[in-house]
């Protein structure tokens, strides 16, 4: 093995990224080379100062000016409830009112009782008559009033086998 | 599947990760906050497809992703690395202890700055937070001989980077 090969080699053996088998040839070299020896402690040396950089306290500051940073984006980024707007509140109000008057007041008003029955109404019929040398006549025709008539209460008497008890019921409207 | 309730708990166990993993990709503060915001805030529009278990490499995945896509879109340029240009013969740029970077984390920093992206992105999952070759192939979308390949050309770099500038900062000790 020559010396530049082993020394591109040692960059790797000397974190363990090194193929075993390459490993070995490696330090057979390394047992007859004084040279790529120096080279090896070099680079150990080197590698040590990198690998320190692990150790370095952190920077508290800028972590806390980062982590201040994100929540607040964060936050930013949550949807927010939204306003319900005044045509909204309008809508519901005109439809709380029509509800309101379709269901509420018709109850409210006292229902009259059905009116009695009346006599048939007569129909009325036409006369047959000439057609007129006028154009048709519009003939109003009023739908005649139900008679109501007052009715008296109607007495019933009830007679029962025991002569002493009858029983009268007066039947009204 | 996780819920909205479950997010906040998933915020407080991986900003470290994603927040790390997106500053060492892209180098700066402000373009790692950035990203690290764009990641969780996927993570919450996707509360409901993702299983629990598979979190964090969904976040890997996605960190790498919104880092590319940052890089890409807003012309963010990694080697802006605030370490990068370090130069340990300026005595200016000496390590702080009060702002508690050793020189050699410095140098590390300089190297990563010298990274191509896509090197960059395997050398911090795979070195600095500990994923195995497999998941760093998936979460950079590539073959698994790729990442090995990146792995080996950045870790070679990133050697040179370190031997050069402490060969200069020793050459510079001498001097004094």
């Amino acid at each position: 093995m020559d010396c530049r090969k082993s020394q591109r080699w040692m960059a790797l053996h000397v974190e363990g990224d090194l193929a075993a088998r390459k490993a070995v040839r490696l330090e057979r070299h390394l047992a007859e080379c004084a040279e790529c020896r120096a080279f090896a402690a070099r680079m150990e040396s080197s590698q040590a100062a990198v690998k320190a950089l692990a150790a370095e306290p952190a920077d508290e500051s800028a972590l806390r000016e980062v982590r201040a940073r994100v929540l607040a984006r964060i936050a930013a980024e949550q949807p927010r409830p939204r306003a319900f707007p005044l045509w909204r509140w309008a809508a519901v109000a005109v439809l709380i009112s029509i509800s309101v008057t379709g269901y509420v007041i018709p109850n409210l008003i006292p229902t009259l009782p059905p009116p009695p029955p009346g006599p048939t109404p007569v129909a009325f019929v036409q006369p047959i008559v000439p057609p007129p040398r006028e154009v048709a006549r519009v003939v109003r025709v009023r739908k005649p009033k139900p008679v109501v008539k007052k009715s008296e209460p109607l007495l019933v008497k009830l007679e029962t086998n025991d002569p002493n008890v009858v029983i009268y019921w007066i039947v009204g409207e | 599947m996780l819920t909205n309730l479950a997010f906040e708990q998933l915020l407080d166990r991986y900003e470290r990760q994603v927040y790390a993993t997106a500053f060492r990709i892209l180098c700066r503060r402000e373009d790692a906050q950035d990203a690290a915001q764009e990641v969780f805030l996927r993570l919450y529009r996707h509360l409901g497809r993702i299983d629990e278990a598979a979190v964090s490499a969904w976040l890997y995945r996605v960190t790498v992703n919104v880092c590319r896509d940052m890089l890409r879109k807003r012309s963010v340029q990694p080697a802006q690395w605030p370490e990068a240009d370090f130069d340990p013969a300026d005595p200016g740029a000496q390590p702080d202890a009060e702002a508690g970077l050793g020189e050699r984390k410095r140098m590390v920093a300089a190297a990563l700055g010298r990274l191509s992206p896509k090197e960059r992105a395997a050398v911090v999952l795979r070195d600095i937070e500990g994923l195995s070759t497999r998941d760093v192939a998936r979460a950079l979308g590539s073959a698994e001989v790729t990442v090995r390949t990146q792995l080996c050309k950045a870790r070679r770099k990133i050697k040179d980077v370190i031997d050069g500038l402490q060969k200069v900062a020793t050459m510079d000790g001498a001097a004094r």
